[in-house]
């Protein structure tokens, strides 16, 4: 990414007038030559017209333009770093961090000295290392959380954005991401199935003629009965440089792991856990509690 | 709706999985292609698993369902050779001394 050695330009894209006026100004002041827009519009005409070392703007103005704004950004200069600022309290910044690839995220009111500091740490990276930023970069704590509806999370498989921006920022390598990714989809599959719709284990192993087992059949009629599939499963990811926690709570009776891995098969094979072996595998330490209702796997993290 | 294709090779019956053995429509698509062969009388099926990334604890369960009733019949089940994470599962679990490999 070319630096630029005279004032630096600093594009800030947002509808609210108090944050063009809080900003602004501490800004030029600091040496930056500020650009300013206000409509989704005249965001995507200034960053067609101009190069700019970063873009700071609101996260409602770039959703309002849709991920097409996103994609011309980041099309017309892949090194822009871009800071998010969020009006909406609760909102989750991971998620919407890891959509945008920005470096950093705000909820406002932010004061400009804050915003200076971010800003510099930006360009001395991108700077460093030539390319995008991306937020792993500069993160050294964060957590997102997710919830999820049963019968939602049975017809979808879902993937944590989190463990894609691990390989990303080179925290893990492609091997040990597909691991990762199936220890999600286990232990969410384990919440799902044995936790919020209670099913057996040995039912895996009562099969008719055609192949068709109890649980899949028991599994079908309880993903239509609300009093099994209003159950809600709940994840939070939490990040830091040195280590990835995964928790997940279901709203079952209880879940109860086995005690060790599974055993070698010496005659019949057993129809499960086998998830929790491939668990205990890939992570490095994998806790039931609250009566199995809640999981919490660790993974070690190169810092 | 997902379709395994299927061969027969000698007096073997073939699945070839396409995609990941991680979901429900996986397994019900391993589970239709196994009853055709089996129905044809097939006792001998081989699965070839070269084209899977990822295998789950609920696909392993659809493979050992397909083994349980094979050898409930004096049959058996084989697996094409292994590659990647689809062996490193099976030799975690062990599946790599229940299911001899058809090097065929």
């Amino acid at each position: 990414m070319k630096q630029s050695r005279c004032s630096p330009k600093l594009l800030l894209a947002d509808t609210d007038l108090r944050t063009r006026d809080a900003l602004c100004g501490p800004l030029r002041d600091a040496g930056w030559s500020i650009d300013y827009a206000d409509e989704p519009a005249t965001l995507a005409a200034c960053a067609n017209g101009k190069f700019y070392d970063v873009v700071v703007t609101d996260l409602d103005l770039l959703t309002k333009g849709g991920l097409s704004l996103l994609s011309k950004l980041r099309e017309l200069n892949p090194s822009q770093a871009l800071i998010l600022l969020s009006n909406a309290p609760g909102v989750e910044p991971v998620p919407e961090c890891l959509r945008s690839g920005a470096a950093s995220f705000f909820c406002k009111p932010i004061d400009s000295q804050s915003l200076k500091q971010a800003i510099s740490r930006v360009m001395e990276f991108s700077a460093a290392h030539n390319g995008t930023s991306g937020w792993l970069h500069y993160c050294t704590q964060a957590a997102a959380h997710y919830e999820f509806d049963s019968v939602q999370l049975a017809k979808e498989r879902f993937v944590l954005p989190l463990i894609a921006e691990l390989e990303r920022g080179g925290k893990i390598d492609a091997d040990t991401k597909l691991k990762l990714d199936l220890v999600i989809s286990e232990a969410l599959t384990n919440s799902l199935d044995h936790g919020n719709l209670e099913l057996l284990s040995e039912w895996r192993e009562e099969f008719d003629g055609q192949g068709i087992d109890r649980y899949s059949l028991v599994r079908k009629e309880r993903l239509k009965d609300p009093a099994y599939a209003g159950r809600k499963i709940f994840l939070e990811a939490h990040y830091t440089p040195h280590e990835l926690k995964i928790v997940l709570r279901d709203q079952g009776q209880g879940f109860l792991a086995a005690s060790k891995p599974h055993a070698p098969d010496s005659c019949e094979p057993k129809m499960h856990g086998r998830g929790i072996t491939i668990m205990n595998s890939i992570m490095d330490r994998v806790e039931y509690t609250a009566r199995g209702t809640t999981l919490t796997l660790t993974k070690h993290l190169k810092g | 709706m997902e379709e395994f294709t299927t061969e027969i090779v000698g007096n073997k019956g073939v699945i070839k999985v396409a995609g990941d053995l991680d979901s429900e429509t996986s397994g019900e698509a391993l589970r239709q292609a196994f009853n055709r062969l089996y129905d044809q009388g097939k006792r001998q099926i081989v699965l070839d698993l070269s084209g899977v990334q990822i295998i789950n604890s609920y696909g392993i369960g659809k493979v050992l369902m397909c083994y349980k009733r094979l050898k409930s019949d004096n049959g058996v089940l084989m697996v094409k050779p292994l590659g990647g994470f689809v062996k490193e599962t099976f030799e975690l679990l062990m599946l790599d001394k229940l299911l001899p490999v058809d090097e065929g």
